[in-house]
C-alpha cells in the first residue's frame, strides 16, 4: 500500500511538471500588423520581420490587417486592434502608422517602410526604422558614385526640409563639396528654379519632399537633368529606371529585420521611448547605365557589379 | 488700323465655351494631389525621360506659341543651317535668292526684306546688327549648328521683353556648353556641288567648376552651274558664280556666376543672279558679311527667390559688296557697312506672395558706328559717305500671376526710346487657362515695333535710292488663341488661330530721284494652324503641322508677294537599329505665290531624307543625307527691283551629304 502510494504521487508529480512545461511553451506573443500597401517591397519587410523574431525565438501570433492604401480601412483596423488585446503593434508604411498612433496610444508601435521615422519620437508608444538614408551615407555615396562632382545643387520646400538642408550644407561642407539650394514653394515654381541651377552645380541631389520632388516634378527635372547634362541622384530606384543616374536603395527584409531587433526589446519589457529611431542599416544602389554613358560619365566595373539593380533606359 | 475682326472675338468666345463642359469633365479626372510625403511616393512608377511620354511642360506653360527644336532633331534630319531648322517649324519659311536666306512667318516674307521682323539670339544675345538688322540664318549665321544644343521659337509679337524686331517671332538657339562634349570631337562632311565642311570643338567641365568650350569650322562650296532663261547675257548660263565660303569661331566659358562667350564670323558669298545690275556670270560679283561679338554674364541668386542678371556685350559687323558693271562701261563698284554697338543690360526676377514671378530689367545699346559707303573703284567716284552714332535704352516689367491652380495671367511692358525716333510703348497680354494637367488654352494680345534701319533711313545713290530720315517705327498687333493638349503617354496637339494687323509698314515708292523707303504699307493677315507631334514606345517620333493663311495688303486688298497661303510639313523619325541607327525624313509643301512682277511661283513638295548613326564604332556618328529627294524643281520669288530681270530664282535640285563627326 506505502509503495502504490508513493510511486501514484510521484506520477502525479511529474505528470504536473510536464504539463506547466508545456504550457508555457505555447504561450505565443499577439502582434498586431498594419500593412499600407500590397506592393512587394511591404510584403519583403514582413517576412524579414517575422524572420528576425523566428531567429530569435519569440513565438509570434500576427493579426495581419492589409489596407490597400485606404485611409478607411486604416481607421477601421486600428479601431479593432486597440480591442484585440494585442502586445505589440508593426505598421507597414505611413498610412498604416499615421492610423496606429492616432487610435492606439495604448500599445508599443514598431513602424517601418515609412520615409522619416524622426516623427516618430513625437509618440511616447512608437519607434521604428525610416527609409530615408542619414545625410552623412548620402553624401559619401555621392563622393563614390560622381567623385568629381564639387557642388551640389538641390531643390526643396523650406516648410519641409529647412533643418535638412542646412545640416546637409554642414555635412557636405565638411565633406568638401558645396550645396547649392533652391526653395520651392509650389510645382509651379520648380521650372524656374531649375533653371537658377544651370551652370552652377555638377550634380542635382534628389532629396524627398513635398513639393520639388515628386513623381509630378519629375516631369520637369528628369528632362532638365538630361538636357543640361546635369547627373540626377534619384530619391528611388524607381527614378533611376525613368533616367536618374543613381539612387540608393534598400533591403526591405533587413529593414523589416532592424524592426524586428526593436520589437523583441520591446517585448521584453523596454519602452519604445527607450529605443532610438534609426536609418537602414544596409546600403545599396541602382544605376541608369544610359544616362551614364549620355552625360560620358564612366563607373568602374566594380561598380556596376556591386549595383543592385542596373538600368539600360529602355522602357 | 481696322481692329480685331468681330469673327475673331467670336472664336475666342467659342472656344471658352468649348473648354468649359471639357474642363468640367476633366474636374473630375483631376488627380487629387497626395497631402504629404509618404514612402509611396518612393516606389510610383515614373516615365522614362528617354520614353514615350512627351516631358516638354515649357511648352504648354510658355505666354505664346512655341515650338523647341533639339540637338537630337538637328542631326536626326540633317539639319546643315538655321534656315534649315526654321523650314521645319510650323509657320516658318525660308526663300533664298542665291545669296542670303530670309524667313517668312505666318505669310509675311517679302522679298529682299533683311531679316528685320525676326529677333535671332544667341544665349540671349542679339545678334540683329546695327545698320541692317538683320539676323542671319543661312551659312551666313554665326554659329554652326552642330554647337546648338536647341532653338526655342517664339512665335507672336516680343517687343515687350525684348524691343524692336521681336515683331513676328523670337529665335532663341541655346548653345552647348563644355560638359556636353567632355574632350575633343571633330567633323567632317562632303556634299554636293564640291561642298564641304570641317570642324574642330573642344569642352569640358573642371574640378575647380570652370567649364569652357572652343570651336572652329571651315565651310567652302562651290556652287553649281546655273541657267537664266531671262537674262540674255550668256544664254542665261553661269558658272563659277555660286561659289560660298564661311569661317566661323564660338567659344564659351563659366566660372562660378560668370559666363563670358564670344564668337566670329566671316562668309562670302558669289553672286550668280547679277543683282543690282551688275554683270552677269562674273565671279567678281560678291558679298562678304561677318559678324563678332564678346558677352559677359553675371548670373546670382540673392536669396528668397530673387535672381539678378547684368549683362555687358560689344558688337561689330561688317558688310562689303562687290559689284562689276564693266560691260555697260562702268566700274567695279564697293559697297561698304560697318557697326560697333555696345552696351549693357541689367534684370531682376523675383517671386512674391508666392503668386507673383516678377521681371523687370533695363537696357543701354550705344552705338558708337553705322556707316555705309559706296564708290566706284577706278575711276574713284565717291556715292555715300554716311557715319552716324546713335544710342538707345529700354526698361521693361513683366509679370506672371498666379490666379488659381488653373490660371496664370501673364502681362508685360516695355518703353523703347531711341535718339533717332523718340520713344515707343508696347505691351504683351496672355491668358493661360489649364482646365487639366495636359491641356490649356491661351488667349494672347501683344504689340511689337520694328525701328526703320540705317540702310532704309540713310542709303543713298544717285538716281537709285534716296534716304528718308522721316522714317517712323512698324506697328504690329496681334491677337491670338491657342490650344494645347497632350493625349497619352506621348502624343499632343494644338490649335492656333492668328490675326495680326501692320501699320506704317515700310515699303519703297518710286520718286524722281530714285526709290524712297516709306511708312505707306498696312497689313492685315489672318490664319489658322494644327500641329500634331508624337513619340512612340519603340524610340519612333513625327510631328505634322498645317497652317492655312491669308496675308494681304490693306490699301489694294491684294495678297502680299511671297506669302503662300499654305504650309505643311512633316517630320518622322524612327529607329532601325536600337538606339544606335535612324532614319529620318522630312516632308514640306508650300503652295503658291504672288511675285513681285505679279506672277505666281508654283507650289511644290520637298522630301528631305537622313540616315543617321552613332556609337557603332565608339565615338562615331555618321549621317548620310539627301535633300529634296525627288528632285524637284522649284523657284523662290526674289526682289524683283534688285534682282531684274530675274522674279524667281531656282533652288537646288538633288544633294547628298555623307557627314563624319568623331568625340575623342
Amino acid at each position: 500500500m506505502k509503495i502504490r502510494t508513493i510511486i501514484s504521487t510521484a506520477a502525479a508529480a511529474v505528470f504536473l511538471l510536464v504539463s506547466s512545461l508545456i504550457t508555457s511553451a505555447g504561450a505565443a506573443e499577439k502582434i498586431a500588423v498594419l500593412v499600407s500597401s500590397k506592393d512587394a517591397p511591404f510584403e519583403e519587410a514582413l517576412k524579414g520581420f517575422q524572420g528576425h523574431l523566428d531567429k530569435a525565438a519569440v513565438q509570434a501570433d500576427y493579426e495581419v490587417h492589409k489596407l490597400d492604401g485606404s485611409a478607411a480601412k486604416a481607421g477601421q483596423a486600428a479601431q479593432a486592434v486597440k480591442k484585440s488585446g494585442a502586445r505589440l503593434v508593426l505598421t507597414l508604411g505611413s498610412l498604416a502608422t499615421d492610423a496606429a498612433i492616432k487610435e492606439i496610444p495604448d500599445i508599443p508601435i514598431v513602424a517601418c517602410m515609412v520615409l522619416r521615422a524622426d516623427g516618430l519620437k513625437k509618440s511616447p508608444n512608437a519607434t521604428g526604422v525610416g527609409l530615408e538614408f542619414s545625410l552623412e551615407v548620402q553624401t559619401s555615396w555621392m563622393q563614390v558614385l560622381v567623385p568629381t562632382a564639387k557642388t551640389v545643387g538641390v531643390l526643396y520646400n523650406p516648410d519641409e526640409n529647412k533643418m535638412r538642408i542646412e545640416a546637409a550644407g554642414r555635412i557636405m561642407q565638411n565633406m568638401g563639396l558645396k550645396l547649392v539650394a533652391q526653395e520651392v514653394r509650389s510645382s509651379q515654381d520648380v521650372t524656374a528654379a531649375l533653371e537658377g541651377l544651370v551652370k552652377k552645380v555638377d550634380v542635382l541631389w534628389g532629396l524627398a519632399d513635398t513639393v520639388a520632388m515628386t513623381p509630378q516634378t519629375a516631369k520637369n527635372v528628369l528632362p532638365f537633368s538630361v538636357r543640361n547634362n546635369i547627373p540626377l541622384i534619384g530619391p528611388s530606384p524607381t527614378w533611376v529606371k525613368a533616367g536618374a543616374l543613381y539612387a540608393l536603395e534598400w533591403d526591405y527584409a533587413d529593414v523589416g529585420a532592424q524592426a524586428g531587433d526593436m520589437a523583441v526589446k520591446v517585448l521584453k519589457g523596454a519602452p519604445p521611448s527607450a529605443i532610438p529611431t534609426a536609418s537602414p542599416r544596409k546600403v545599396y544602389y541602382a544605376l541608369n547605365l544610359k544616362t551614364a554613358q549620355e552625360m560620358k560619365i564612366t563607373f568602374s566595373d566594380q561598380l556596376i557589379r556591386g549595383a543592385r539593380h542596373t538600368f539600360t533606359g529602355e522602357k | 488700323m481696322r481692329s480685331a475682326p468681330y469673327g475673331v472675338l467670336q472664336m475666342f468666345a467659342a472656344v471658352l465655351i468649348l473648354v468649359q463642359p471639357l474642363s468640367a469633365h476633366a474636374e473630375s479626372d483631376v488627380t487629387v494631389a497626395a497631402q504629404g510625403y509618404g514612402e509611396e511616393a518612393l516606389f510610383e512608377e515614373i516615365p522614362s525621360v528617354y520614353g514615350a511620354s512627351k516631358y516638354e511642360q515649357k511648352v504648354t506653360q510658355a505666354p505664346s506659341s512655341v515650338s523647341i527644336i533639339t540637338s537630337s532633331d538637328i542631326r536626326k534630319y540633317g539639319y546643315r543651317t538655321l534656315a534649315d531648322v526654321l523650314k521645319s517649324v510650323r509657320s516658318f519659311y525660308i526663300t533664298y535668292d542665291r545669296n542670303y536666306s530670309y524667313v517668312g512667318v505666318r505669310g509675311f516674307g517679302r522679298p529682299g526684306d533683311y531679316n528685320s521682323r525676326i529677333l535671332l539670339l544667341i544665349d540671349g544675345h542679339r545678334t540683329n546688327d546695327n545698320l541692317y538688322n538683320q539676323a542671319f540664318v543661312g551659312t551666313e549665321e554665326i554659329l554652326d549648328v552642330d554647337l546648338i544644343d536647341r532653338v526655342e521659337v517664339i512665335r507672336g509679337p516680343g517687343s515687350s521683353l525684348y524691343g524692336s524686331n521681336a515683331f513676328f517671332a523670337v529665335i532663341n538657339v541655346i548653345t552647348k556648353s563644355g560638359k556636353d562634349l567632355k574632350g575633343v570631337e571633330a567633323s567632317g562632311s562632303v556634299s554636293s556641288y564640291a561642298t564641304n565642311q570641317e570642324r574642330l570643338s573642344y569642352g569640358d567641365k573642371y574640378g575647380n567648376g570652370l567649364e569652357a568650350i572652343i570651336s572652329g569650322t571651315g565651310y567652302k562650296s562651290n556652287g553649281q552651274q546655273l541657267t537664266f532663261p531671262e537674262i540674255a547675257a550668256n544664254g542665261g548660263v553661269t558658272a563659277h558664280t555660286d561659289y560660298d565660303r564661311a569661317k566661323s569661331f564660338f567659344t564659351k566659358a563659366s566660372y562660378k556666376d560668370f559666363t563670358f562667350e564670344g564668337a566670329y564670323v566671316e562668309r562670302t558669298k558669289g553672286i550668280p543672279t547679277g543683282s543690282f545690275a551688275a554683270d552677269f556670270n562674273d565671279p567678281g560679283n560678291k558679298t562678304t558679311d561677318g559678324h563678332s561679338y564678346l558677352d559677359v554674364k553675371y548670373e546670382h541668386s540673392l536669396g528668397a527667390q530673387t535672381d539678378i542678371e547684368v549683362r555687358a556685350f560689344s558688337d561689330y559687323s561688317w558688310y562689303n559688296g562687290d559689284y562689276n558693271y564693266f560691260t555697260t562701261g562702268g566700274a567695279l563698284n564697293k559697297d561698304f557697312g560697318y557697326g560697333n554697338w555696345s552696351g549693357g543690360e541689367v534684370k531682376l526676377s523675383s517671386r512674391l506672395f508666392d503668386v507673383h514671378r516678377i521681371i523687370v530689367g533695363a537696357e543701354y545699346t550705344g552705338n558708337s558706328r553705322q556707316d555705309q559707303r559706296n564708290y566706284d573703284v577706278e575711276p574713284y567716284t565717291l556715292y555715300l559717305e554716311d557715319q552716324r552714332r546713335s544710342r538707345d535704352w529700354a526698361s521693361y516689367l513683366q509679370d506672371e500671376i498666379t490666379l488659381s491652380k488653373k490660371m496664370v495671367l501673364n502681362a508685360g511692358v516695355r518703353y523703347d526710346h531711341y535718339s533717332q525716333f523718340g520713344g515707343t510703348t508696347n505691351p504683351r497680354l496672355a491668358f493661360i487657362y489649364s482646365p487639366t494637367e495636359k491641356s490649356a488654352v491661351k488667349l494672347l494680345y501683344g504689340s511689337a515695333f520694328r525701328i526703320p534701319n540705317d540702310y532704309e533711313l540713310f542709303y543713298s545713290f544717285p538716281l537709285s535710292s534716296v534716304p528718308n530720315p522721316e522714317l517712323k517705327p512698324e506697328k504690329i498687333k496681334t491677337y491670338e488663341l491657342v490650344y494645347e493638349h497632350y493625349l497619352g503617354e506621348g502624343f499632343r496637339a494644338s490649335v492656333s488661330g492668328y490675326y495680326y494687323g501692320i501699320k506704317d509698314l515700310i515699303d519703297q515708292e518710286d520718286t524722281p530721284e530714285g526709290s524712297k523707303f516709306e511708312n505707306i504699307g498696312e497689313i492685315r493677315a489672318k490664319g489658322a494652324e494644327l500641329e500634331l507631334d508624337n513619340k512612340w514606345s519603340n524610340g519612333s517620333e513625327g510631328r505634322a503641322s498645317y497652317t492655312i493663311q491669308r496675308t494681304q495688303s490693306n490699301l489694294t486688298g491684294e495678297p502680299l508677294t511671297n506669302s503662300p497661303a499654305q504650309l505643311a510639313k512633316l517630320n518622322f523619325s524612327v529607329p532601325i537599329m536600337g538606339d544606335k541607327v535612324f532614319a529620318g525624313f522630312e516632308e514640306q509643301y508650300m503652295s503658291k505665290r504672288r511675285t513681285e512682277a505679279g506672277n505666281y511661283s508654283p507650289g511644290f513638295y520637298l522630301s528631305n531624307f537622313t540616315l543617321y548613326t552613332r556609337n557603332l564604332l565608339n565615338g562615331l556618328k555618321v549621317s548620310a543625307s539627301v535633300y529634296n529627294l525627288m528632285n524637284k524643281k522649284y523657284n523662290d520669288p526674289v526682289s524683283f527691283g534688285d534682282l531684274y530681270p530675274l522674279d524667281t530664282v531656282q533652288q537646288d535640285g538633288r544633294t547628298y551629304r555623307l557627314k563624319l563627326t568623331y568625340a575623342f
